[in-house]
C-alpha cells in the first residue's frame, strides 16, 4: 500500500464507516459492541484488498461483507441461541409500556438473519430490490418475497400483542 | 403512517446514536497485522464465546418431595416458586462429550444446569457454524454441582475448505523458498498451507502439528516473505517488545508472545530475515509452547532454516 492509498482509505473510513456500523447493528441484531467487531472484520478485509479495489466502488464492497457477515453470524448466534436460551416461560411478553419502535426492533430481531437484512436494506437504507438483491447475492424475487414475509410477520406479531396487552 | 414508515423511524432511532468511534482505522490495521501471524493461531484456544443466559432452574428431576409435605411448620409461601429449587438435591454432571452440542444442551437443561457453547477455533469465515460432537465440557462428568450451574461445552467449528495454496507437500519441510532442517521430535505436517498472506510479493506460509491434537489446531506455524513483503513481515511490531538474538549471525527478533492474545495465553514468535528479501517469521502455539521449551526449541527451529534458492 501505498502513502495515497492509506490516505484514501482513511477517507474512505471517514465517509462511511459510521453508516457501516449502524447497518451491521441492524442487520446483526446484536451488541454495539459485536457490530463494531463485524464491521472491524469486515474493514479488514476490504484493506487487504484496498489498493485492488479502492476505484471500484469500496462502499458496495464494504457493505457486502458486513452484511453477509452479519447475517452469517446472526446465524451463527441463533444456532446457539435456540439450542441454549429458548426464552424462559415465565418471562412475560414485551411489557405494553415498550413504544412502538422498541416493539418494532424487537420484532426485527426476532426475523430470520437474511429476512432481516433485507428490510434494513430496503427500507431503512432505502436501497432498490436490485441493489438489495445485489449485495446479498440473491435475485430480485427473493428481496421480494423475503421483504413480504418479513413485513407481514411483523404486522401480524404486533396485531397479536396488542390483542393480548388490550 | 405504513409499517415500512414506521419500520425505517424506529430503525432510523435505534441507531441514530451511533457513530464509528474514531480510531476505526488504528483498530483496522492493527488487525490487519494480528492476523497475519495469527491464520492459524487460535487452533486450540477458545476465541468465540457464545453468550450465556441462565435457564431458569425450574425442573422437578430431584424434587424431594410436593409442596406442603414438611409439616406444619411450612407456610404455603415456602414450598413455592424460587425456594422450591432452593431445596433442591444437587446434580451430578453428565458426560456431554462425544454428543451432538444441540442434544447435550436440551439434556442438561433437563438435569437442571444450564449449558454454555464455547466455540473452538479461528475467527469465524462465512458459512462457519458450530456443530457436530461436544469435545469438552467443564466442570467434567460426575461432578456434584448446584442445580443451574453452567456446564461449558467446546464445539468445534464446521470449516470452509481448508485452504491449500500449496497442494500437498510432502512432509512439509520445504516451502516457499525454504528448507526446515530441524522441527521438534514428533511434529508432522499439518496438511494446510497458504500463501498471499502478507504484502504484495510473494509468501506463504504452513504449519506442523502434534498427531491427534484438534483439527485445524497447529503446533508450529511458519511464515515466508519475499521481496517487499519480506520487510512488511519482519517489520511486525510485538507488543511487549521483543528481544534481539542472533540466528545464523542476522538479528532476529524474539516474542515471548507475538500476538496479544487472552490473557494467560502466549505465541512465542521469531521473526528474522535470511536475506535481505527473505523473511521468516516462525510460531508455536500456545498449547504447544506450554509442553515443550519454547523459547529454545524456537531457536533451534530457526537456526535449522535455510533458504533453497
Amino acid at each position: 500500500m501505498t502513502g495515497d492509498d492509506e490516505a484514501a482509505f482513511d477517507e474512505f473510513l471517514a465517509g462511511g464507516s459510521t453508516s457501516l456500523l449502524r447497518t451491521a447493528i441492524l442487520v446483526c441484531g446484536a451488541s454495539r459492541h459485536d457490530a463494531e467487531d463485524l464491521v472491524q472484520y469486515a474493514l479488514e478485509k476490504v484493506y487487504r484488498n484496498w489498493p485492488r479495489i479502492r476505484h471500484d466502488n469500496p462502499e458496495a464492497y464494504a457493505k457486502k461483507i458486513v452484511v453477509n457477515a452479519a447475517i452469517s453470524r446472526a446465524r451463527r448466534r441463533k444456532v446457539l441461541k435456540e439450542i441454549t436460551f429458548s426464552r424462559p416461560p415465565e418471562t412475560a411478553a414485551d411489557s405494553p409500556d415498550l413504544d412502538l419502535r422498541d416493539t418494532l426492533i424487537g420484532e426485527l430481531r426476532r426475523l430470520p438473519p437474511r429476512m432481516r437484512a433485507v428490510l434494513v436494506l430496503r427500507y431503512w437504507e432505502d436501497q432498490s430490490e436490485q441493489a438489495t438483491a445485489a449485495l446479498l447475492g440473491c435475485s430480485v424475487g427473493t428481496v421480494k418475497s423475503q421483504a413480504a414475509r418479513g413485513l407481514a410477520r411483523i404486522r401480524e406479531n404486533l396485531q397479536v400483542s396488542e390483542e393480548v396487552t388490550r | 403512517m405504513t409499517i415500512e414508515d414506521d419500520l425505517a423511524d424506529a430503525m432510523a432511532a435505534h441507531v441514530s446514536g451511533v457513530r464509528a468511534a474514531p480510531d476505526l482505522g488504528g483498530a483496522v490495521r492493527r488487525r490487519h497485522r494480528a492476523r497475519v501471524a495469527r491464520f492459524r493461531a487460535a487452533g486450540a484456544a477458545l476465541v468465540t464465546a457464545a453468550v450465556a443466559v441462565a435457564v431458569p432452574v425450574t425442573l422437578n428431576v430431584a424434587v424431594p418431595a410436593t409442596p406442603n409435605v414438611a409439616g406444619p411448620a411450612t407456610t404455603p409461601d415456602a414450598a413455592m416458586g424460587d425456594n422450591r429449587a432452593v431445596m433442591r438435591d444437587d446434580v451430578i454432571v453428565p458426560d456431554m462429550t462425544g454428543k451432538d452440542a444441540n442434544e447435550a444442551a436440551k439434556e442438561l437443561r433437563d438435569a437442571g444446569l444450564t449449558a454454555v457453547l464455547l466455540v473452538s477455533g479461528q475467527d469465524g469465515k462465512d458459512g462457519d457454524r458450530p456443530d457436530g460432537p461436544v469435545s469438552r465440557q467443564e466442570p467434567a462428568a460426575g461432578t456434584v454441582v448446584a442445580p443451574g450451574t453452567q456446564v461449558k461445552l467446546v464445539v468445534t467449528l464446521t470449516w470452509a475448505p481448508t485452504p491449500q495454496a500449496l497442494g500437498d507437500l510432502g512432509d512439509g519441510r520445504e516451502f516457499g523458498g525454504i528448507r526446515l532442517t530441524y522441527l521438534p521430535e514428533g511434529l508432522e505436517w499439518g496438511k494446510w498451507s497458504d500463501s498471499n498472506v502478507i504484502g504484495k510479493d510473494k509468501s506463504y506460509t504452513t504449519s506442523y502439528r502434534k498427531p491427534g491434537i484438534e483439527r485445524n489446531a497447529f503446533s508450529v506455524q511458519v511464515i515466508v516473505a519475499h521481496g517487499s513483503s519480506a520487510d512488511r513481515l519482519y517489520d511486525f511490531e510485538f507488543k511487549p517488545a521483543a528481544e534481539t538474538v542472533d540466528i545464523g549471525g542476522r538479528p532476529a527478533r524474539l516474542s515471548r508472545d507475538g500476538e496479544s492474545g487472552p490473557a494467560g495465553v502466549s505465541t512465542p514468535t521469531i521473526i528474522w530475515k535470511l536475506r535481505d528479501d527473505l523473511a521468516v517469521e516462525v510460531c508455536l502455539s500456545p498449547d504447544y509452547a506450554k509442553e515443550i521449551d519454547a523459547i529454545g526449541e524456537l531457536k533451534k527451529i530457526a537456526e535449522g532454516i535455510r533458504a533453497t534458492k
